[in-house]
């Protein structure tokens, strides 16, 4: 999944970029409202974290054109993150196009439950669980069982797996995996998704009866679901 | 609860309609009796006529040279004018108009008890009003019949005033209905006007009473409204603006208190939580520390800052001794030469060796480091920052160049202002020149800001407690 982070303290940027990263999001960030507004105009970020008193362009103004404009983000969810704690400022947050608020200081937990919450906005499902077939996803715990096993699995392939989950039935083409799940620092090998699809399908074939799940759409892209 | 156009337009009727009723009553008054007089002026003149046909004959009797055709008024049973002439001492009637029969008008007489005119009602209900004339005999011989002989006569001329009624009740009836139409006419144009000039007022009164708080960015239209009026709403407009431009400062207070005072501590909290949850790198946890030390000094500048600024609003008390400017200068500034030169800042001042002043050391110090503080730190490379003495009781501090405006001198001083409106740059919380004015204020200083293009130029008026004096 991939986010944008909008923030002017270079150490917090830097401090929630890398927990972000750490549970698997591929995280884009900015350090000014003009930058932020550049990026999220031009990348379909899943969810946007915004901060508010920030320089070049204020971060109301930033979810203003974003909401008035045509940028690939236009529909992403927005959660604000602000220091601006009284209700007049969260009721303009939201009544500008946020999805959520958050007041600093915040617990980095929150922060992930709140992101998660978005996330599920952004992909219609009211249920904390993925599931599809015999296969449950715990975004949460970041966990997977198939068939009553408990599957391992590296940030990256959860993620993938994730991905592919919200959107099960569908066939994802890999340049929609990319700009999903990789961010802006991710060094690219041409190969990396198909690896990474590989590897998942055998870690999904928990038992030798299984079905299989991840399909391959030669010229397409992926499918997660049963045949 | 009634409009001001209710009350207006009530009180105009409460006073018009009486009035009205005294201009028709009057009129109507007039108008009859100009009507009556004109009347009687008839009755009188048809009076005068028939005694001017009255005859004394010379035995004493009484003949009246009447002839009809000559006044055929008289002579139709449905005529609006009578005569009688009746002798005075007998009553009886010697002549009678045939529109009169068989009426008799010498009880008119009786009623008058003499001449003049009265008011009567005929036998088929007409109402008359009478002139009566007596008409005494000529003095001179009878001769012959005695029996004849008539001593006075009474000539009664009266005329039917059931049209003059009827003319008076139709005037009192115009009178009236004209009277009120036109009390509602113009109650009516009265009332339109008042709507439409008060209208300004009226739009004012809706906004004020539809105006909700906080919302102060309503403003009453001026335009059009009564001069004895305007003044209220123009002094309701200057309180709304300061009102909202407080409301607004302290808006900006709380969200610049809220971002000083929070931003650090979820710095620290994300810090922590981060550095507890993922696996970090040796290199990361380096960093992490390193910012952790470096938040901790920017908490302990702005608590110290705080703390200051709550002991100088005691009036903190002072030791006033004698201070050498230069000395004290040359310290302070070699203390900020590296980072004046690490911003490429020249750091110059041009105080005179012998110059010195009374003052409290330790504050004036403080308050001299805040203001350099913040000079070097807000000015833009490859500028200056010079100390030198203005005239004989000022010490000036220029600086620059510099981002700041005009409008930006008056929030200077306050508590947690800073240009940067984002508050990116974590070096300085805003704090400074609010402390530098409070220390300057406890030595009885005055210090002005002032922008001299894009110099910021602040000067420090010496007075009270200190004084410079160049040796």
């Amino acid at each position: 999944m991939l986010l944008l982070y909008i923030e002017d303290s270079e150490r917090l940027r830097r401090s929630v970029a890398m927990g972000l990263r750490a549970e698997g999001w591929a995280i884009d960030t900015a350090a000014d409202g003009e930058e932020g507004l550049y990026k999220a105009n031009e990348v379909a970020y899943d969810v946007i974290v915004l901060d508010l008193m920030l320089p070049k362009l204020d971060g109301l103004s930033v979810l203003q054109r974003l909401r008035e404009g045509q940028g690939a983000s236009r529909e992403s969810h927005v959660l604000v993150l602000s220091a601006l704690d009284t209700a007049q400022d969260k009721v303009l947050g939201l009544r500008r196009g946020a999805d959520d608020y958050l007041v600093k200081p915040f617990s980095f937990q929150e922060l992930l439950a709140r992101i998660d919450a978005l996330l599920r906005r952004a992909y219609g499902r009211k249920k904390p669980i993925l599931t599809v077939a015999d296969l449950t996803l715990d975004p949460a715990t970041k966990t997977v069982m198939r068939a009553g096993h408990w599957l391992t699995l590296s940030p990256r392939e959860y993620l993938l797996l994730e991905f592919l989950a919200h959107r099960s039935g569908e066939v994802v083409s890999r340049r929609e995996i990319e700009s999903h799940l990789y961010d802006e620092n991710a060094d690219l090998l041409s190969n990396v998704v198909d690896r990474t699809v590989c590897v998942l399908r055998k870690k999904l074939a928990a038992t030798a009866d299984c079905q299989p799940l991840l399909h391959t759409h030669r010229g397409h892209g992926y499918r997660l679901g049963t045949l | 609860m009634f409009s001001l156009r209710q009350k207006v337009t009530r009180a105009f009727l409460a006073i018009g309609l009486p009035l009205l009723m005294v201009f028709a009553v009057s009129d109507y008054v007039r108008t009859r009796t100009a009507l009556y007089e004109q009347f009687d002026a008839d009755l009188r003149a048809r009076s005068e006529a028939l005694v001017s046909l009255l005859q004394w004959r010379h035995d004493g009797s009484l003949e009246l040279d009447y002839h009809g055709e000559y006044m055929p008024e008289y002579e139709h049973r449905s005529g609006s004018y009578f005569f009688q002439v009746w002798r005075g001492d007998t009553d009886s009637v010697l002549e009678r108009a045939n529109s009169l029969k068989p009426d008799n008008l010498s009880q008119l007489r009786s009623r008058r008890g003499g001449e003049g005119f009265v008011n009567g009602e005929l036998s088929n209900g007409t109402p008359v009003r009478a002139y009566l004339v007596d008409v005494p005999a000529p003095d001179h011989t009878i001769e012959g019949d005695k029996s004849k002989v008539v001593n006075s006569a009474n000539v009664a001329v009266a005329g039917s005033t059931a049209a003059l009624n009827s003319q008076l009740r139709r005037g009192a009836l115009q009178i009236g209905a004209g009277g009120l139409l036109g009390l509602l006419l113009i109650t009516w144009a009265l009332h339109i006007t008042l709507a439409s000039e008060l209208a300004p007022l009226t739009r004012a009164s809706e906004l004020a009473a539809n105006w909700r708080f906080p919302d102060l960015h309503i403003r009453f239209d001026e335009s059009g409204l009564p001069s004895e009026i305007q003044p209220i709403f123009q002094r309701m407009n200057a309180l709304l603006e300061r009102l909202e431009s407080s409301m607004l400062r302290e808006r900006q207070f709380s969200a610049d208190v809220a971002h000083e005072l929070r931003t650090p501590i979820a710095e620290l909290l994300s810090l922590a939580q981060v550095c507890e949850r993922s696996k970090v790198t040796e290199q990361d946890r380096g960093r992490f520390f390193a910012d952790v030390e470096h938040i901790a000094e920017q908490m302990r500048r702005t608590v110290t800052t705080l703390l200051e600024l709550a002991r100088s609003e005691y009036s903190p008390a002072v030791a006033i001794e004698s201070v050498a400017l230069k000395p004290l200068l040359d310290s302070l500034c070699s203390g900020y030469r590296e980072l004046a030169s690490k911003r490429n800042v020249r750091l110059l001042q041009n105080v005179d060796s012998n110059a010195q002043m009374r003052t409290d050391p330790a504050v004036f110090t403080r308050l001299l480091q805040l203001l350099l503080d913040n000079a070097v730190m807000y000015t833009q490379a490859a500028g200056s920052v010079s100390f030198s003495l203005s005239g004989a009781n000022a010490l000036e501090l220029r600086n620059g160049p510099t981002d700041l405006v005009l409008v930006d001198l008056p929030y200077l001083c306050e508590r947690f202002w800073r240009k940067d409106a984002a508050r990116t740059s974590a070096s300085h919380s805003g704090l400074g020149l609010s402390l530098a004015q409070q220390l300057a204020g406890a030595l009885g200083l005055d210090i002005d800001f002032c922008l001299d293009q894009k110099d910021l130029v602040v000067t420090l008026f010496l007075k009270g407690t200190g004084q410079i004096k160049p040796a």
